[in-house]
């Protein structure tokens, strides 16, 4: 089968890249680690081993500033060796999991639900890439590449995602509950993804039966396996961490309330350091708010194509999170792909990706100014960030454009080509 | 998206708004000048206007029913009025227009004004018992808002967002609510009166307002307002206005049109639509137009910065500095005890000529350390030993530490005496003065920081091996140190290298990849030499600078030169990467300076130091240094290498769009179809508009332009790792080998593209692959400029050639094959090892020598020109000579 | 210098004989300075003090003690660090000294944690206000619970045995405080002479804060002898000093250590170049003559007896004064003090007279036939710096240093981190460093770390808390090093100094029982932290906004309308709002041209 032999050669190709990386600059991962734009203080590879070390001493590491990480988390990576020992074992799990990240996202291409859904047929089904390509596309994307050396915890709520989607569009909608479900507990935000998700279940499984069962109950069910699965890890970690509510506040509150400030990528931390202090719950309230706000508008909106939503979502989520991360834009990218054929239609790629491209390359710069050299301030950094968000919402917002003039074009053919506008 | 098509012409047209204004009916103007009136009345004290016309609902009385008609006149403010105005004009304009005046007259100071106002004491009195009084026109504006939106409402019952649809006539509550929101203390309450009666309005319901037709006619007629009044609407001129289509409308609309057509508006310049019609014009020669604009501008910009306009005075902006305001005592006879400690050492040296070259050997380090210990410092040594290119650099720093007498070790000054300066001589004199200002700081009680003393054998190495074991980064070849200090405010190294007098000193203050010390520092020591001691200082080896325009130009191009080279200027320079500011003081000429001058200048500085609260973060950190007096700062000469940067910036997107365009290329794109299936879906979308319009959008073929661009930026890592390692003998040659390889890869790799695959590559792959490698270098370069100003502009105007060379598709053969080869030939003496020769040359250097102290700063100092060089210059230039080189065949 | 110690010793167990004791001890340094520490004691009967009748014990502290429930104080100020190489061990074995700055700790009976706590406010609110000190600044992230680092030094058992509430142990320190004379003079107010009289009469702020060294301390504690007589609470005030005779030998009106001139200037003559106008400096082999006014720019004044009763028997016994130098130094005193030699030590006491001033003055004496009395090195020597550079991480670094040969050190590490400093203690690592052969090994922590309590911070309520049992082996330098980050705070969080940086306070060693419970402390740190543009709130909530309106404002456009082809547009256009308005204008500008023609 040669598709089967293409996988294994992109697969194989991938991990063999990871490892080499890692052998010729051993230093490498332990330099993206500490790098701002990999870990935030949500999905520190580092202070998830400091919370391990706590835990394996016995003493409560949610009873300190360090460590805001999913339980779960602790027993897991008590499994692996000591970073301290041995680090082979853990780039080579990073690896496996971008390894099983790919796998699913092949299975999301190969389902074709991003050209032909059941509300939904673009006119350009055949401009696209097949799940291999967007497998590769996913795995040699340098930010990826970076993640998985810096080894952020975020990439296993990444995963969680992907797994989420490939099953919903793989017709098995519990499995897909069970994973957002797993992936909400681990970081909190992917639950607002629950709305497009079941949508894109419910649709995978109209098609499938005869008889389209009610949207409402269809929906009840899967909420009740999605919270069923986000209380029985939360039941697991209760027993495994004695104070319900030390833990609870010490992950969700902290990711809720972001009492810290360390500089990420995303627009939150300076913000929160120069607004005055007593319209800070406001705008907290204000920016939660906002973030949430898309999901309602966006599924409504584009309701025939539900996986459509799910990657904007994720491009939004990688925007205006409290703590974002590269890791979360690698998700986004590795969701793109799928809408190849509206390439076409987007009228800023260019800008956006040269904005992206700038950003990457001067926001480290930056960093370096202000943090070490001292020759520049924080504003540098700062404005870094804007420029970022900024190209990132032009892309987000092109694409979304493409996608809606895509569904216009299906109702009305003869305007292919023609100038539109929008009223 | 919001694209400009969205918004109204009219508010970017001043010219419009002019003649808008000039046209306002008279009613309207009315109402401007009574509301303008009533501003002006309030800011007289006498009679208190507001209070006069508010709609208080306490005040209403029969004798001030006024209120109920002067309100909306009235405001708080010049701003209230002036929004209010500017929101009331058009909606107030329109109704004239439609109207006419006599009935806008009688609507608005009849019942426009007296309803709302009598809902508003009616619910505000009766209902909620409060007294808020309100003023300002607001109240018609959403009065008019009301009424308009009822009249959208009926052409245009709702707007959908997604499914659920909104019902237009809410938009002004919505209105209401913002400005609620974000305006302080605006009434709600108020505003909502006046939505209603605008609904009334617009519903037709307060029609019987309206004077009936033939008494307006009759009283027109009688009093002939319409040739009396100027900008009078008469009865008859209604029929102008909302619904009648002029015949303007459509073209004016036309002309504003048609932004969001997808077909070739892949990636399209806002400012340049206008120029659609001439895509031959508009990608191909404007953008070598604005390239070449960038340079000349950028090269200007340099030229124009000497000038007085454009540079600055230097000035002290930590103000705790104090620089020159403490006597200095250093004097008297610590001069017998300098003497005293030379003659110790220069009884240890040899005789005769090797004296100049005595290392710091260990019996000098051993003296050195008892003088200090006998002067009751703390006296530790640390042994170091570097390799570079096979040459091994070793030796032994000594330090000692005078401990704050109240202090505790949080914060540390250090002062340096290098053995050997920066050129090779012996410092003799540095280190015995450094030995007396020990003695000498230790008496003193009033040090706040420590100051630490360093002794180091020659002046690259040694304090980059002590400063990195202060902050334990160092090396395992580097000892680590066995007696440490607080945080280091700051660092002074002073040489003084011959015997005669001094005249002036020379400051030198350029630190390991451009980074520059506080200007604060720096214009604290020409402040103290010239103010306080009547020492000149230099820099950049100027020694006589008149102030005029060349001797600035030069100074500055001076110290672009060292900043862009990136290496260690003097044992100063290694603090710098710690964010430690220093300068390195030289005593040079021939005048009447003792070495107690240059003590006492040092002590001085050490107060000034002292002083420091906070670590150095005032003053500028990117300056250009003009004078010891004159400097320009980041904001005003970043511009120019960033418009170096920025042209191929702008080429690289060109080629982008150009092939977006390209004639030539759809027939082209036609032709790859045929090869791949991906493609092949582009043609229906594309072949009507071919037929329509060529300017197609044909699908890029990104695979070979990224893979040719990556792979030769991956292959700069080669010669990167080759001038690094290699021994210092074999670098003439390795230079030599990389010219040729400079002269050979291109053309074996462009033949290779022309002939070798079976398809050879389309005309639009080489732009593209133009495209990435500019768009790479632009980028390089400005984030390089953010960093070193100097190396990303040097780099840049070298590599100004690489935006214009292209390939040549000429079609007679000679021709052809003399341009390329020229350009080739051109471009050759442009590469980097044929710049790297010439340099040497123009020096009087060997190429070795400067090799092997790039590969000494590597090792040591961490500098990264060579990166610069490498990976960002050299894969650029070697991407157009192939692109050149392809046109041979 | 432990003979202080157990002279201290000595002097809490004849407790109870008398009210009031004040005693200066007089030691000569290497490299010409003095260490000069003050000791007064006095104390007052358990119920006396629980009735507020205080006699000498002064009434002001007193009160406070008892508002805060306060059962053992302990207060240190204490400036510029103790150059243990060339000045040996500490006085009290360090025992009555603090880190850099203020330190405060003290047990406090209440019935829980919260309630000591609450207790501890008030105690330092109120003592800040007695000490002109900013102790108010001790809030609960400087506040710290040790639990093996310090113990009481009263007997506190009879607090158990009526069943009253249980003590909690509260520690505080304030790195950054300056210590100066306005502390200096409600410390001397306590006392019974308020300075006026007796040793105290010595003190002067000029050359008290010229000290290289100088550390002021209040203890109060209860003592209940074993013979079972009534407790008493005691208080002892110490200021220790270590003097540079130089420096404070200077006259006050010209303190300017001018260039001295040529004659003065003391050399090596046996140099071949040695002439007028050279000279390679000797360093002084001398101990330089002083006087006690000299030194101290007054004059002791009488005794301060606050007690004429007669039992201030023991002062007669060993006098009030006590110099420490060989017999063979002869030293004048003035007329009317009794001069008393204790034989086995090398040292002597003055007995004062009641009235009239007193002064004793050395002679110059050459110093290489007698060492000093031999410094005892120190049984352990610490430092602590920071590594790396740059303000997002950096490490820290702890050397520990063990000279003797034979016996290794056990103590007990306490350091207590502000909450913006985050430690990794996973990243905790020994390495160890024999004295013979100079090679760093890396060993597992375990062993040199016995036990340890750690209590890691929280942000903005409390900072962390590591105590570390270690033992160091022989001759040999143990290092420790552990990476942290520096958290990045709001701006209003910020001290008008960001760019300094922030004090870290020192750490305290209490090395083990076997030692006789003598403490060193590290010197303080200075931690620089990233610091945010102050200027620009504005700014930064402007730009940030408008990202996130326009990203907001693009997408929702989107979702809310709808795609017609351009030609449809035109007559659509037509009937909106924003149409309508464009149209009308432009009807306007045509109607006004057609008008102007037809002018």
């Amino acid at each position: 089968m040669p598709v089967d032999r293409r996988k294994t050669a992109v697969f194989s190709a991938a991990v063999l890249l990871r490892l080499l990386l890692f052998f010729v600059f051993p230093s490498l991962p332990d330099l993206l680690t500490g790098r701002v734009e990999v870990s935030t203080p949500v999905n520190s590879f580092k202070r998830l081993q400091e919370g391990l070390f706590l835990y394996t001493r016995n003493v409560s590491p949610y009873d300190g500033g360090v460590f805001h990480q999913a339980p779960l988390l602790l027993p897991l990576y008590a499994l692996l060796p000591s970073v301290r020992d041995y680090r082979l074992p853990q780039i080579v799990f990073y690896a496996l999991i971008d390894i099983l990240n790919a796998d699913a996202l092949i299975t999301i291409a190969d389902s074709g639900q991003s050209v032909v859904g059941r509300l939904h047929s673009t006119s350009r089904k055949n401009i696209r890439w097949d799940g291999v390509a967007i497998a590769a596309w996913y795995l040699f994307n340098p930010f990826t590449i970076a993640t998985c050396l810096g080894r952020p915890t975020s990439v296993l709520t990444s995963s969680a995602i992907l797994y989420a989607v490939s099953n919903a569009v793989s017709g098995n909608s519990v499995n897909a509950m069970l994973a957002l479900g797993l992936a909400s507990y681990l970081s909190l935000y992917p639950a607002l993804l629950f709305l497009p998700l079941v949508l894109l279940c419910y649709d995978r499984h109209a098609t499938g039966s005869k008889v389209a069962p009610s949207t409402a109950l269809f929906g009840l069910q899967n909420f009740g396996v999605f919270l069923a699965s986000v209380a029985g890890l939360l039941a697991i970690s209760y027993l495994i961490i004695g104070d319900f509510w030390e833990f609870v506040s010490a992950t969700y509150g902290f990711q809720l309330l972001v009492p810290d400030l360390t500089p990420n990528i995303g627009l939150w931390w300076y913000f929160f350091i120069e607004i005055f202090d007593s319209f800070r719950e406001f705008f907290l309230g204000v920016f939660w708010l906002h973030l949430a706000g898309y999901v309602g508008g966006l599924t409504v909106r584009l309701r025939r194509q539900p996986l459509f939503v799910l990657t904007s979502l994720l491009g939004i989520f990688a925007i205006f999170k409290p703590y974002p991360s590269i890791s979360d834009i690698s998700l986004y990218f590795a969701l793109l792909p799928l809408y190849r054929h509206l390439v076409p239609l987007m009228r800023y790629t260019f800008f956006a990706v040269s904005a992206l491209l700038y950003a990457t390359v001067l926001g480290p710069v930056f960093h370096h100014l202000w943090i070490y050299a001292g020759s520049g301030n924080a504003n540098f950094f700062y404005a870094i960030t804007l420029v970022w968000s900024l190209g990132l919402s032009i892309l987000v917002a092109d694409s979304m454009f493409a996608a809606l003039r895509d569904e216009w074009e299906e109702e009305n053919p003869d305007m292919r080509g023609k100038d539109v506008r929008q009223i | 998206m919001a694209t400009p098509a969205a918004l109204p012409p009219l508010p970017f047209n001043p010219a419009r708004v002019r003649s808008y204004i000039l046209r306002l009916p008279l009613f309207t103007r009315l109402v401007l000048l009574a509301i303008v009136v009533f501003w002006l009345l309030e800011l007289q004290t006498v009679w208190a206007v507001i209070e006069w016309g508010a709609l208080t609902p306490d005040e209403i009385g029969i004798q001030s029913m006024h209120r109920l008609n002067t309100y909306p006149f009235i405001h708080v403010g010049f701003f209230h009025a002036l929004l209010n105005t500017v929101a009331l004009v058009p909606l107030l304009e329109r109704f004239e227009a439609e109207h006419g005046t006599l009935t806008s007259v009688a609507l608005f100071m009849g019942p426009l004004s007296t309803l709302p106002g009598g809902l508003y004491l009616l619910v505000e009195k009766l209902i909620l018992h409060r007294n808020t009084s309100v003023v300002g026109a607001s109240v018609w504006v959403f009065l008019l808002l009301g009424s308009e939106a009822i009249r959208t409402y009926k052409s245009h019952p709702s707007f959908s967002l997604g499914t659920l649809k909104i019902p237009t006539w809410t938009s002004p509550l919505f209105a209401c609510v913002i400005v609620w929101i974000l305006v302080p203390n605006t009434s709600f309450l108020g505003h909502l009166c006046a939505i209603l009666v605008g609904y009334l309005l617009g519903l037709g319901y307060l029609k019987f307002f309206n004077p009936p037709e033939k008494v307006l006619r009759w009283v027109e007629g009688k009093l002939n307002l319409l040739g009396r009044l100027p900008h009078y609407v008469s009865v008859d001129q209604k029929t102008y206005g909302r619904y009648g289509v002029l015949p303007s409308a459509n073209n004016a609309t036309g002309e504003r049109g048609s932004p969001m057509s997808y077909l070739g508006s892949t990636q399209r310049l806002a400012t340049l639509r206008n120029l659609r019609n001439n895509p031959q014009f508009l990608f191909i020669r404007l953008p070598y137009l604005l390239s070449l604009l960038c340079i000349v501008v950028g090269v200007v910009w340099l030229l124009l910065l000497p000038l007085d306009e454009y540079s600055r005075q230097t000035y002290i902006s930590e103000n705790a500095l104090l620089p020159g305001q403490v006597h200095t005592y250093f004097a008297g006879s610590e001069q017998n005890v300098f003497r005293g400690y030379k003659k110790e050492l220069e009884g240890l040296l040899p005789e005769g000529e090797a004296r100049n070259q005595a290392d710091l050997s260990p019996v000098i380090s051993e003296k050195i350390q008892s003088a200090l210990r006998a002067a009751g410092l703390k006296v530790a040594t640390q042994n170091y030993e570097y390799t570079s290119a096979g040459i091994t650099h070793q030796g032994q720093n000594v330090y000692a530490i005078v401990q704050a007498p109240r202090g505790d070790a949080t914060e540390a000054i250090v002062l340096v005496a290098t053995w050997k300066t920066v050129e090779e001589e012996l410092n003799l004199n540095g280190v015995s003065l450094a030995l007396t200002l020990a003695r000498y700081f230790k008496r003193w009680s009033l040090w706040s920081k420590d100051i630490i003393f360093l002794i180091t054998p020659d002046s690259k190495s040694g304090t980059q091996a002590w400063i990195d074991a202060y902050h334990d980064m160092h090396s395992p070849s580097v000892q680590s140190l066995p007696l440490k200090s607080g945080a280091l405010q700051g660092g002074i190294v002073f040489e003084y290298a011959f015997d005669h007098r001094f005249e002036t000193l020379h400051i030198i203050y350029d630190g390991v990849n451009g980074q520059l010390p506080n200007l604060d520092l720096f214009n604290t020591a020409v402040a103290i030499a010239g103010g306080q001691m009547g020492i000149g200082a230099n820099m950049q080896e100027m020694w006589n600078h008149d102030d005029s325009y060349e001797m600035r130009l030069q100074t500055i191009l001076r110290g672009m030169l060292k900043q862009g080279f990136g290496s260690a200027s003097g044992a100063h320079s290694s603090f710098m990467p710690y964010h430690i500011d220093a300068i390195t003081l030289q005593a040079k000429g021939d005048g009447w300076q003792d070495e107690m001058a240059l003590g006492r200048t040092v002590e001085s500085l050490c107060r000034s130091l002292n002083n420091l609260l906070e670590h150095l973060h005032q003053s500028f950190f990117f300056y250009l240094l003009m004078q010891a007096n004159r400097f320009v700062s980041i904001g005003t000469y970043l511009p120019s290498a960033m418009l170096i940067a920025a042209n191929f910036t702008i080429m690289a997107i060109a080629l982008w769009l150009r092939t977006g365009y390209d004639m030539e290329s759809s027939a082209a794109a036609a032709a790859v179809k045929l090869e791949d299936n991906k493609k092949d879906e582009a043609t229906p979308k594309d072949k009507p508009d071919d037929a329509a319009n060529n300017k197609a959008v044909v699908e890029r073929q990104l695979a070979l332009p990224l893979t040719l661009v990556v792979g030769f930026n991956l292959l700069g890592l080669a010669p990167l790792y080759l001038f690094n390692n290699l021994h210092h003998g074999h670098f003439t040659i390795a230079a030599s080998f990389i010219a040729l390889v400079d002269a050979v890869l291109p053309l074996s790799v462009a033949a290779l593209l022309a002939r070798g695959s079976a398809h050879p590559p389309i005309r639009q792959q080489y732009l593209l692959i133009k495209s990435f490698s500019l768009l790479l270098l632009g980028l390089a370069l400005s984030a390089l400029a953010t960093l070193n100003f100097s190396l990303s502009f040097m780099v840049g105007l070298l590599c100004v050639p690489l935006t214009f060379v292209d390939r040549i598709s000429c079609s007679k053969a000679p021709v052809r094959i003399a341009a390329t080869l020229s350009g080739l030939l051109v471009l050759n003496a442009l590469s980097p090892p044929a710049v790297l020769v010439a340099g040497c040359h123009y020096a009087g250097v060997s190429v070795e020598s400067v090799l092997t102290h790039a590969a000494f700063g590597w090792d040591v100092w961490g500098s990264w020109t060579p990166v610069v060089v490498w990976c960002v210059w050299w894969p650029a230039w070697l991407v157009g000579c192939v692109l050149l080189g392809v046109s041979l065949f | 210098m432990t003979l202080l110690f157990t002279l201290f010793l000595s002097l809490i167990c004849l407790v109870a004989a008398s009210d009031y004791h004040e005693r200066l001890e007089l030691q000569p340094l290497p490299a010409g300075s003095l260490l000069a520490s003050f000791n007064f004691r006095s104390n007052a009967s358990q119920q006396s003090f629980d009735q507020q009748h205080f006699r000498y014990f002064p009434r002001s502290l007193g009160q406070i003690l008892q508002h805060a429930h306060t059962k053992e104080l302990h207060l240190r100020f204490t400036t510029g660090r103790w150059d243990a190489e060339s000045w040996g061990t500490r006085p009290w074995n360090g025992t009555r000294e603090g880190g850099t700055g203020v330190e405060l700790w003290a047990w406090i009976d209440a019935a829980n944690a919260e309630d000591a706590f609450a207790h501890w406010i008030t105690l330092t609110q109120s003592l800040s206000g007695l000490f002109c000190a900013s102790l108010n600044f001790i809030d609960s992230t400087r506040t710290t619970r040790p639990v093996a680092t310090f113990e009481p030094e009263g007997d506190h058992h009879a607090s158990d045995a009526d069943g009253s509430l249980p003590l909690h142990l509260l520690h505080g320190t304030l790195p950054g405080e300056v210590v100066c004379t306005e502390n200096l003079t409600p410390f001397l107010k306590l006392l019974p002479c308020k300075g006026k009289a007796g040793i105290s009469s010595l003190f002067d702020g000029h050359k008290l804060f010229d000290a290289s060294w100088q550390s002021m301390s209040v203890d109060i504690r209860p003592l209940c002898p074993d013979d079972g007589s009534e407790c008493v609470v005691q208080i002892e005030q110490a200021v220790d000093m270590v003097l540079d005779i130089d420096r404070s030998k200077r006259p006050r009106d010209n303190p300017i250590p001018r260039p001295v001139p040529d004659d003065q200037l003391l050399c090596d003559t046996s140099k071949p170049y040695h002439s007028h106008d050279t000279c390679y400096p000797l360093d002084k082999t001398t101990d330089k003559s002083w006087s006690l006014t000299e030194v101290f720019g007054r004059s002791l004044n009488g005794v301060c007896s606050p007690a004429h009763d007669a039992d201030s028997s023991d002062e007669e016994e060993e006098g009030s004064v006590c110099l420490h130098v060989p017999h063979e130094r002869d030293v004048f005193i003035s007329p009317g003090a009794v001069e008393k030699k204790n034989l086995e030590e090398t040292s002597r006491c003055f007995t004062l007279q009641p009235s009239g001033t007193f002064d004793l003055v050395l002679s110059e004496q050459d110093e290489n036939h007698h060492r000093h009395s031999a410094l005892e090195t120190p049984v352990l020597s610490a430092e602590r710096t920071m590594i790396g550079h740059g303000q997002e991480r950096g490490g820290m670094r702890i050397i520990f240093d063990n000279p003797s040969a034979t016996d290794s050190v056990d103590f007990i590490y306490f350091e207590a981190l502000p909450w913006f400093l985050r430690p990794y203690l996973h990243t905790l690592q020994a390495t160890v460093t024999g004295h013979n052969d100079r090679i760093p090994r890396s060993i597992p922590t375990a062993q040199i770390i016995k036990e340890s309590f750690y209590r890691p911070a929280i942000d903005r309520q409390r900072g962390t808390q590591l105590e570390l049992a270690l033992s160091v082996p022989p001759a040999s330098r143990v290092t420790l090093t552990y990476d942290f980050e520096k958290a990045i705070l709001r701006y209003t969080e910020y001290p008008p100094d960001a760019n300094r940086g922030f004090n870290v306070a020192p750490a305290v060693i209490k090395l083990a029982a076997s030692n006789n419970h003598a403490y060193l402390r590290t010197t303080s740190l200075l931690l620089p932290l990233p610091t945010p543009d102050f200027s620009m709130p504005y700014n930064v909530i402007i730009l940030t906004s408008t990202v996130i309106a326009l990203a907001f404002g693009s997408i929702f456009n989107l979702l809310t309308r709808r795609f017609v082809a351009a030609e449809q547009a035109e007559a659509l256009g037509s009937q909106t709002l924003k149409g309508r308005i464009g149209k009308g204008l432009l009807s306007l500008r045509d109607r006004v041209k057609r008008k102007t023609k037809t002018e």
